[in-house]
């Protein structure tokens, strides 16, 4: 065990050590792999970011839920609660939850942010309570037809109900889009990574053929052989994603609060923010194994000793 | 050891070995020689497995290298010392970079494979020369470095093509000495020349001698003193099939 680390520590110093040799002798391949590497990151890293925000915009649009019931205004809470459990078990429903007047009253104020103002001096119970409905998708015009929603309308202790599911499946299609193009661009990004890695890497394969040749000549392995072009391509990958992580980090600093200014209060439930750490090492690690499968993919059909 | 059996090789239209059979045991040593491109060099080029035979098959320690996968070529290369005819060293590298990475393919560190390296390049003379590119080196300089190389991992068999060719005579002939040195600790030595003074050296040190014209093996002298190899020392390929093969090379040759 202990040797098979030492052995393994010894193969990437050595692979290390052969890949700066290489980067030395011909410092341009590297350099241009690294940056349009780079360039590819960052633009996926700030088309990712403003898709991941507009995401979670919409869906604090769409939060609350897909139908309200308002209850009336003297209702018992034992009667709340025995309507929210009742509708939990209607068709197509996934969740009700009952939302108090004063739950209502914070929500709005959080939602007016900058001009909560205008509910100064108004009583916190002015809202009616209500019952939060999450509904499976698509299943709205079902449940309105369906009779349990007539008799729903008609119970006692039920003011009004709104079902405003269609407006929030139009949000969720739209969220699904903004996602969609994102996870599409960073698939672009990637593909396009891989091949500038894997272009420049077998450029610097050619280059070095004859070199290649006498190693396998001497009894190497492909594996031996390959070994310092696997570890700058790896390593063009990590340095690649952490220049684009601090561009993309800078960029968004810079240009994050003018955005927030601009689109003012349609931010007041869901403000813009950066990418979570988890996010942040997901990117770096992609990074590295992209420039690995390039350099991998550079090898594919290459000549034998 | 190393057998050939039947083996044809041809580039486009130009036949370089036509039916060579023969077989060499652990411990022989061998000369071949034959003018300029009388298929000495494909010989070892195909005892190493840089190119593969048309027709026949070769054997390597009992092993036919044309069933042999890609991954473990190298594992029998590595058993193999070879001194190229174009020397294949790297030429932006130094002398002992050159000879140590022979050992740390084997996955040996690299201050144990350059220590070995700066003792067997002293063998060969160039203890002076470690750290100098390759490309700095004279010819005979670099055909030495070439052949310390070959000798630092010790390798049971040495194929050396024209291992004299850049060489002065005193320093041919302290190649040779290393070269018969390594042999006589038991390594099999294959040396393709049409360098007198290697046939001379050869002789005299009751080497083997195969003598190929045109692609054929038209003759293969047995030292008197050293006894016939056996089935197990030639692989399995029987003493009587190679003096079938002998004489099957006589018989091309009288009918060519």
């Amino acid at each position: 065990m202990r040797d098979t680390f030492f052995d393994a520590l010894r193969s990437l110093g050595r692979a290390g050590r052969e890949a700066a040799l290489g980067a030395r002798r011909r410092p341009l391949l590297p350099l241009a792999a690294f940056g349009a590497l780079t360039v590819c990151l960052t633009l996926s890293g700030l088309f990712g970011l403003l898709a991941w925000n507009a995401a979670r915009l919409t869906r604090s649009w769409s939060g609350g839920g897909q139908m309200t019931v308002y209850l009336d205004e003297d209702i018992s809470p034992d009667r709340a609660n025995q309507l929210t459990l009742a509708i939990r078990h209607f068709p197509g429903v996934t969740g009700a939850r009952l939302v108090e007047s004063k739950e209502a009253y914070e929500r709005l104020r959080s939602a007016l942010a900058t001009r909560s103002d205008l509910l100064d001096g108004v009583e916190t119970s002015f809202l009616p309570t209500s019952i939060d409905v999450r509904l499976v998708p698509g299943t709205a015009p079902l449940l309105r037809a369906h009779p349990a929603y007539q008799k729903l309308l008609s119970a006692a202790g039920v003011e009004d109900i709104d079902l405003h599911a269609e407006s929030v499946e139009h949000m969720n299609t739209l969220r699904s889009l903004v996602l969609r193009g994102a996870w599409l661009f960073g698939l672009l990004a990637a593909l396009a990574t891989i091949y500038l890695v894997s272009a420049t890497i077998r450029i610097g394969v050619s280059a070095r053929r004859d070199e290649l040749s006498v190693l396998r000549l001497v009894g190497a392995t492909e594996s031996f052989v390959r070994a310092p072009f696997l570890f700058e391509g790896l390593m063009t990958g990590l340095l690649g994603a952490i220049v684009s992580v601090a561009i993309v980090a800078a960029t968004w600093h810079a240009f994050a609060p003018r955005l927030a200014a601009g689109l003012g209060d349609w931010l007041a439930s869901a403000p813009l923010s950066f990418y979570p750490l988890p996010v942040l090492l997901g990117g770096l690690l992609g990074g590295a194994l992209l420039g690995l499968v390039g350099a991998r993919a550079a090898f594919t059909g290459a000549a034998r000793a | 050891m190393l057998v050939f059996d039947g083996v044809w090789k041809s580039y486009q239209a130009v036949s370089a070995l036509r039916g060579i059979s023969l077989a060499v045991s652990q411990g022989d040593a061998l000369l071949v020689t034959g003018p300029s491109g009388a298929g000495k060099s494909t010989m070892l080029r195909l005892l190493y497995g840089a190119e593969s035979a048309d027709r026949g098959e070769v054997y390597v320690a009992g092993r036919s290298l044309a069933k042999l996968s890609d991954t473990s070529l190298p594992y029998v290369r590595r058993n193999l010392g070879i001194l190229f005819q174009d020397f294949r060293l790297l030429m932006q590298r130094s002398a002992i970079d050159n000879v140590a990475l022979a050992v740390e393919i084997l996955g040996i560190s690299r201050a144990v494979a350059r220590t070995a390296a700066r003792t067997t390049l002293a063998e060969v003379g160039l203890e002076s020369r470690l750290e100098v590119p390759c490309a700095a080196l004279s010819g005979g300089e670099q055909q030495r470095v070439a052949l310390a190389r070959a000798l630092v991992n010790k390798p049971t068999v040495i194929l050396a093509d024209e291992p004299t060719g850049s060489l002065d005579p005193a320093r041919a002939g302290e190649v040779l000495a290393l070269l018969d040195a390594a042999h006589r600790r038991g390594a099999t030595l294959v040396v393709a020349t049409h360098d007198p003074q290697v046939i001379a050296y050869g002789a005299a040190h009751d080497w083997r001698h195969a003598h190929l014209s045109d692609g054929q093996l038209v003759d293969l002298d047995m030292p008197a003193a050293r006894p016939a190899p056996t089935d197990d020392d030639t692989g399995g390929f029987s003493t009587h099939e190679r003096g079938e093969s002998t004489l099957r090379a006589r018989l091309a040759r009288l009918s060519a």
